[in-house]
Formats: structure tokens, sequence, C-alpha cells
């Protein structure tokens, strides 16, 4: 169950119905597993570009999901969208050990937070040694700028806003690596404790752990400041 | 899920802090909120933030990643994997055409040239050798040595990555880390350019 499924509807799994139940978990198949199950006997058969064509579909339905956790993990536009490459390219290459009785969405995100940390290990041993561009993040807050309606708040807001959202990235950014991660699949992707344990290979009460003192120290951090909503 | 027996209010009056988040992460039902308004208005105020957390950060990864930049990775990805499929072509080095042997004629001056020089050079080599030989030896080895660990050494890196993470090793088990440190702190990082990405 979803954290906080009280107080709001739980995500919608865009499962084939009922009749198609997993086998562990009896959880309803979602599409991607079943598209990717197709690919993989595709791929078994020999046709290759029937497989890319129908794993095309499968990044077409999962890939912002899987941008928005990358960016949020490596907080540059350039390198979570290579992150997001390299895991579509990965999760098609050995597509042969994809275990269909798992989900589909819960194994991309497990290539893909493993690329993500491969990255995060990279950059820290790069900055040892050199001292990143001035702009490299000044063209992605342009980005973001840019698509903020500015017509609908004053300049006041907009600016409290963007200060609030600083603070949360600032606050987001300090938490110990294992509850970030939790954080970020939790609450800002949207997955379930019981698939962010199956992702990153903890159970699911030290998921819920995790995410408590993710969640506390968020709240302690914002707590008397004032933000825009 | 049915809310565990203990997230009740401790003191008999109201949920503490921890106690509405620990309601809210196992997304459960929790009596007392039904039954006490202030602690509910406390718990609605909670969940609120928590949202506008999320559809905020959900919100800024969106402006970042737009349709049209999905668009162009969903190209990306799909032209990797056809590449999987293509590897790439070698290009023979180009020979000589067949049938049409290179013909080098030497002028009878040229062929004394090009011997004298090549006797001059083995003269001089067995000179240089003979003169000092252990010298010579003593010169060579290392050398020969050096280049060999140099060329396994250069062989093992692979990318720049692979070069960060020999250094780092280097800085923390070498016996002159100190030394190193030191130098390290002294020097201005290169700075470097990305190159521009296509939005």
């Amino acid at each position: 169950m979803t954290a906080g499924s009280s107080a709001r509807p739980a995500p919608a799994a865009e499962g084939i119905g009922e009749s198609s139940l997993a086998a562990v978990g009896a959880r309803p198949v979602a599409i991607e597993t079943t598209l990717a199950a197709q690919v993989q006997d595709l791929v078994a058969a020999g046709n290759a570009q029937a497989a890319r064509d129908l794993f095309a579909q499968i990044v077409t339905r999962q890939q912002r999901r899987a941008s928005r956790i990358a960016w949020h993990y490596l907080r540059d536009a350039a390198d979570a969208d290579e992150a997001v490459q390299d895991a579509f390219v990965k999760a098609y290459t050995h597509i042969a050990s994809f275990q269909r009785n798992l989900s589909f969405e819960v194994w991309l995100t497990r290539i893909l937070i493993n690329g993500c940390l491969d990255r995060q290990k990279a950059r820290t041993r790069r900055s040892r040694w050199m001292m990143p561009a001035a702009d490299a993040g000044r063209r992605d807050q342009d980005a973001i700028e840019r698509a903020t309606r500015p017509g609908d708040r004053s300049p006041e807001d907009l600016l409290m806003a963007r200060e609030w959202r600083d603070q949360v990235t600032a606050v987001v950014k300090r938490l110990p690596g294992r509850q970030r991660t939790v954080f970020l699949l939790c609450h800002y992707a949207d997955h379930s404790t019981r698939d962010v344990a199956e992702m990153i290979g903890l159970t699911e009460s030290t998921v819920r752990v995790h995410l408590f003192r993710a969640i506390r120290k968020l709240r302690t951090a914002m707590e008397g400041r004032h933000h825009a909503i | 899920m049915r809310s565990e027996p203990r997230i009740a209010p401790i003191s008999g009056t109201h949920l503490s802090d921890d106690q509405l988040m620990e309601t809210y992460v196992l997304a459960g039902e929790n009596r007392h909120l039904a039954l006490c308004r202030p602690c509910k208005t406390r718990f609605d105020d909670l969940v609120r933030v928590l949202e506008h957390v999320r559809e905020d950060a959900v919100r800024e990864a969106d402006q970042v990643f737009t349709a049209e930049r999905l668009h162009h990775q969903r190209d990306r990805i799909v032209r990797r994997l056809e590449r999987q499929g293509h590897p790439a072509d070698v290009v023979p080095f180009p020979t000589r055409a067949s049938g049409h042997p290179v013909v080098r004629v030497l002028g009878p001056a040229r062929r004394w040239v090009a011997a004298a020089a090549a006797a001059g050079m083995a003269a001089g080599l067995f000179l240089g050798f003979a003169v000092d030989r252990r010298t010579h030896y003593a010169a060579i080895v290392p050398a020969l040595q050096t280049a060999a660990t140099a060329a396994a050494w250069q062989a093992a890196i692979a990318t720049d990555d692979q070069f960060f993470r020999e250094i780092d090793a280097a800085l923390m088990g070498s016996s002159r880390a100190v030394e190193l440190r030191a130098i390290d702190a002294m020097t201005t990082p290169v700075e470097i350019r990305e190159a521009s990405y296509p939005r």
C-alpha cells in the first residue's frame, strides 16, 4: 500500500484486469510487464526488429516516470537523460533475464537506480580533480524558469515558491543515501513501500523506517518556513 | 492496511508529530483521527504539505523533461538499440591495387647514400655499445621496465573514470599521501566545459 493512501487515493495500477494476476503478491499485471514478456519472446525467436518496435512502446510509457526519478537523483538534466537511456538499453540487452513474475517497472527502476548511483560516484570522483563549468546547472534552472508561467502569480509569490523549492531540494539532498533513495521512490515517484523494497533489496519495514525518518527530517527543516502554496 | 494499535495518544489526549507521520507512512486508518478534530487537522496539514512537496517535485522534473526532450530521448534509445544489432563496419586499411606493383628505382648515387647511412648507424651502435656496455645496460633495463609498467598501466586505464579511481587508490594507499595531498591542495582544479547538449 502506498504511503499516505488514507489521505489520497492510491496510484492506479495500469493493469489488464483482475483475471490476469501476477503469481507473486496477487497484483494485477501491468501492461509494461506483458509487453516485456512479448519482447522477450520476440528476441528469443530472433525477430529483433519487432522486438525493438515493441520495446519502444515500453519506452514511451515509462520514460517520463524514469526521467523524473533520474532528475531528482542526479539533479542534472544531461546526466539524468543519459542515465535513463542507459537503463532502457540495458533492460533491452538483458531482457532474457527478466523474470515474468516480477513487475517490469520494478525491474527497470532497479536498473535505473543502480545506474544513477554509479553516475553519482563517478561525479564525486571527478569533482575531486576537476571543477565543472559554472554554467552547468544554469541551463537546467533556465529551462525550469522558462517553463514557469509568471502570469499565474505575483513576482513575490514566484520568488517565495522558488525559495521554498530550493529549501526542500537542499533538505532532500542532505538526506543519507538510503533515506534519500526511499524518499525519492516512495514520495516523488509514488511507488509503494513494497515495490521500493523489491527495487533496492530491503525489507518493507526497513523501507518504511527510512521513509519515516526522511519525512521527519523534511518536516523539521520546513517547520516555521514560509512557502507559497 | 489497518492502523497499528500503538498509534494512539500516549497521554490520552493528542497524537504526537511522530505518530502522525507514522500514520502517514503506514497509510492506515487511525481511529483517533476520526474522533479528534485537532489531530485530524494536524494530519491533514501534514498530508497537504507533503503532497505539495511531491507535486512540486513532479512539476519541476516535467519542466526539465518536456515532451520534446522525451521525444528526442526516445529516438536516441531506439537508435542505440538499432546499433546494437548492427556492429560498426570495419573499414579495411587501404592496400595497393593488385597488378600494379610499385617499382622503386634508385639511382646508383642513392643506393650508395642509403648503404653509407646504414653502415654509419650500425657502426655507431656497435661503438657505443662496446665503449660502455655496463652503463648502456644499466640505462636500458630500467627504461624498458618503466616502459613496460607504464604500458601495462595505460592499458588498464580504459576510461577517465577508471583513471580517477586509480588516482584515488594511489592517494589513499601511498606512503607519500601527505605530500600528494599538499600538492593537491595547492593545485587549482582544471575547469572543464561540458559539451552543449540539445534541449
